[in-house]
């Protein structure tokens, strides 16, 4: 899949925006904070709905505009499809091929894009609710009754949050509508943790192999789901239940689980260093791009955001091998420097400043 | 510029109904000003009022009625074993021009919605329950909607029924007539296949 050009307005800083890019390499050139980040970031919210970042859907809007529209047009072995995403302060509409879609399950999944960028590091540094939302985002591309259960989920979860609160408070609900809700609570929460399991088992086979590629001397690396109930969830659940009136919230369940990232089977945070740690979450996103091919059979839109400038060369030069073949890379640095434009065949440099596109340099044969 | 106050006045009063914006207020603003005679204007009156003073809700089953009880319960030739449960008046009428059920209706207003803070008390479940003490009701058919509080409405019911002898039944749910399975949805098919039927 390709993205041959996307419009962008209301976004970010960006007034209003519009580029073709090239099929393969798209180098964009600009000094901080002109809008480099925010064009890779429109690509993640139009293909996934959601920022790269764990913002607010609102915090993408331009300050005094009540939408942003992010579209573009994408190729996909030579069939032209349409994407449309507007967010709004109350909520996102999407369209593909001119149609809405009112369930994003039907929606995301039909483009495919990993980012790599700063805030990746969260995924080892930061809290649970980070890992979960990478695991939700990762598997959501590639499985879509997944993100239709998660939605159900989320309702059920409010549902069953909102009936705790009220059996301390009002007695507006009682015990048969928590047991009614938290049946179907279950049903969905065995779905989702099966699903983020089978994840991380194919994820952690995938990492030595790629970990081994940008490091040579690293430990071995893993990855273990960490499920806040490891046995039967209905029985738990029922075990549970006084416990969860008295606290009134739902105190279990796959919105309370995590995963860890292991070095010779020991968590990794405790040990590795922040250069370790940089290359493990490159390694993560390594898995993905091929957990994503593999299943799609197609090669994801890949998105760099700014991680060359913290890597040496010899590494830089490993990524971009393993990347090139049919990959469309969108990848932003602060000046041409860390980057050998003379061994990239095609590809586009775009300059951009205050919010706005100011040159494209294009190299190379024009294909597509 | 503004319309003189009068007319004015009515724009406002059609925009309060569900999907009446401006342009369409104004077209049966203008209709009413243009097109109506003075008695058409009392009928008008006369209808808005009455349906505010007389239709209530039926005192047995909730149904819309101009009586203390309305037409289906009186009905003695109807089927008194049972009791056909839905969420609003509008859905009796529907299934009553299908002309294929001859029993009794229940109408609970609503749905629990948990979400939104409205519980069993907030619809009509026990005036149900109350009915169901009557010997004469064997079946409690359940025809909810098939979205996710009519789900959860329709399992609180049924829990409440499993430890009665009432017979607790649901309506099938599947393509509709006309259907193709082409354009069928997920969900759709999903429960088309799990509640299908020995030929």
């Amino acid at each position: 899949m390709k993205v041959k050009s996307i419009a962008l307005s209301g976004f970010r800083r960006i007034e209003a925006m519009q580029l073709d890019l090239h099929p393969k390499l798209n180098i964009i050139v600009g000094a901080n904070a002109q809008g480099k980040t925010s064009i890779l970031e429109s690509l993640h919210a139009l293909a996934l709905t959601k920022s790269h970042k764990t913002i607010s859907d609102g915090d993408m809007i331009k300050t005094g505009h009540e939408t942003a529209e992010i579209s573009a047009v994408c190729d996909f072995d030579g069939r032209e499809a349409s994407f449309i995403i507007t967010l709004s302060k109350t909520g996102k509409k999407v369209k593909y091929n001119r149609i809405e879609m009112r369930r994003l399950s039907d929606y995301i999944g039909r483009l495919n894009v990993v980012m790599f960028a700063p805030e990746d590091l969260e995924l080892i540094k930061g809290g649970p609710r980070e890992r979960r939302r990478f695991i939700d985002l990762a598997i959501g591309q590639v499985d879509k009754p997944y993100v239709h259960h998660l939605s159900r989920y989320r309702k059920l979860l409010k549902e069953r949050n909102e009936i705790l609160k009220s059996m301390q408070k009002d007695n507006k609900f009682d015990a048969i509508s928590l047991d009614v809700v938290t049946d179907q609570l279950v049903h969905y929460a065995a779905k989702i943790v099966e699903r983020r399991k089978a994840f991380i088992d194919d994820l952690s086979k995938r990492l030595p192999q790629k970990l081994s590629m940008l490091a040579e001397d690293d430990p071995t690396l893993s990855v273990r789901y960490a499920a806040s109930v490891d046995s039967d969830l209905e029985t738990v659940f029922k075990q549970k239940r006084t416990f969860d009136i008295r606290r009134a919230t739902t105190t279990i369940g796959p919105h309370r689980d995590d995963c860890v990232f292991l070095f010779d089977a020991k968590p990794l945070i405790d040990t590795a260093s922040q250069g370790q740690i940089r290359t493990v979450v490159l390694a993560v996103r390594l898995a993905l791009i091929d957990i994503i091919r593999d299943v799609v059979e197609k090669t994801p839109i890949i998105l760099l955001d700014d991680v060359f400038s913290e890597l040496d060369q010899v590494r830089v030069k490993r990524i971009i091998e393993q990347l090139y073949g049919d990959a469309q890379v969108l990848l932003t640095a602060t000046d041409l420097r860390g980057i050998d434009v003379t061994t990239l065949q095609e590809h586009h440099i775009i300059t951009i400043d205050d919010g706005q596109i100011t040159g494209v340099d294009k190299h190379g044969r024009q294909t597509l | 510029m503004d319309y003189p106050d009068a007319l004015n006045k009515l724009i406002e009063s059609f925009m309060r109904y569900p999907g009446i914006g401006k342009k369409t207020a104004e077209r049966y603003a203008f209709h009413t000003l243009h097109r109506f005679e003075n008695e058409d204007i009392a009928d008008f009156i006369d209808s808005l009022h009455r349906v505010k003073e007389e239709i209530k809700p039926c005192e047995q089953c909730g149904h819309l009625t101009d009586d203390s009880t309305c037409v289906i319960c009186k009905d003695t030739r109807r089927d008194q074993t049972k009791i056909l449960v839905v969420e609003t008046s509008r859905d009796v009428i529907v299934i009553e021009r299908s002309r294929s059920y001859d029993g009794l209706y229940h109408v609970l207003d609503g749905v629990i919605a948990p979400s939104e803070g409205i519980g069993p008390e907030d619809i009509r479940i026990k005036p149900l329950l109350e009915r169901l003490r009557n010997d004469d009701v064997k079946e409690v058919i359940l025809a909810l909607n098939l979205s996710d509080e009519g789900e959860t409405t329709a399992m609180y019911i049924n829990r409440l029924l499993e430890k009665t002898d009432l017979l607790c039944t649901r309506i099938a749910y599947g393509l509709p007539a006309g259907g193709n399975i082409g354009y069928a949805d997920v969900v759709t098919l999903h429960k088309a296949l799990e509640g299908r039927k020995k030929y």
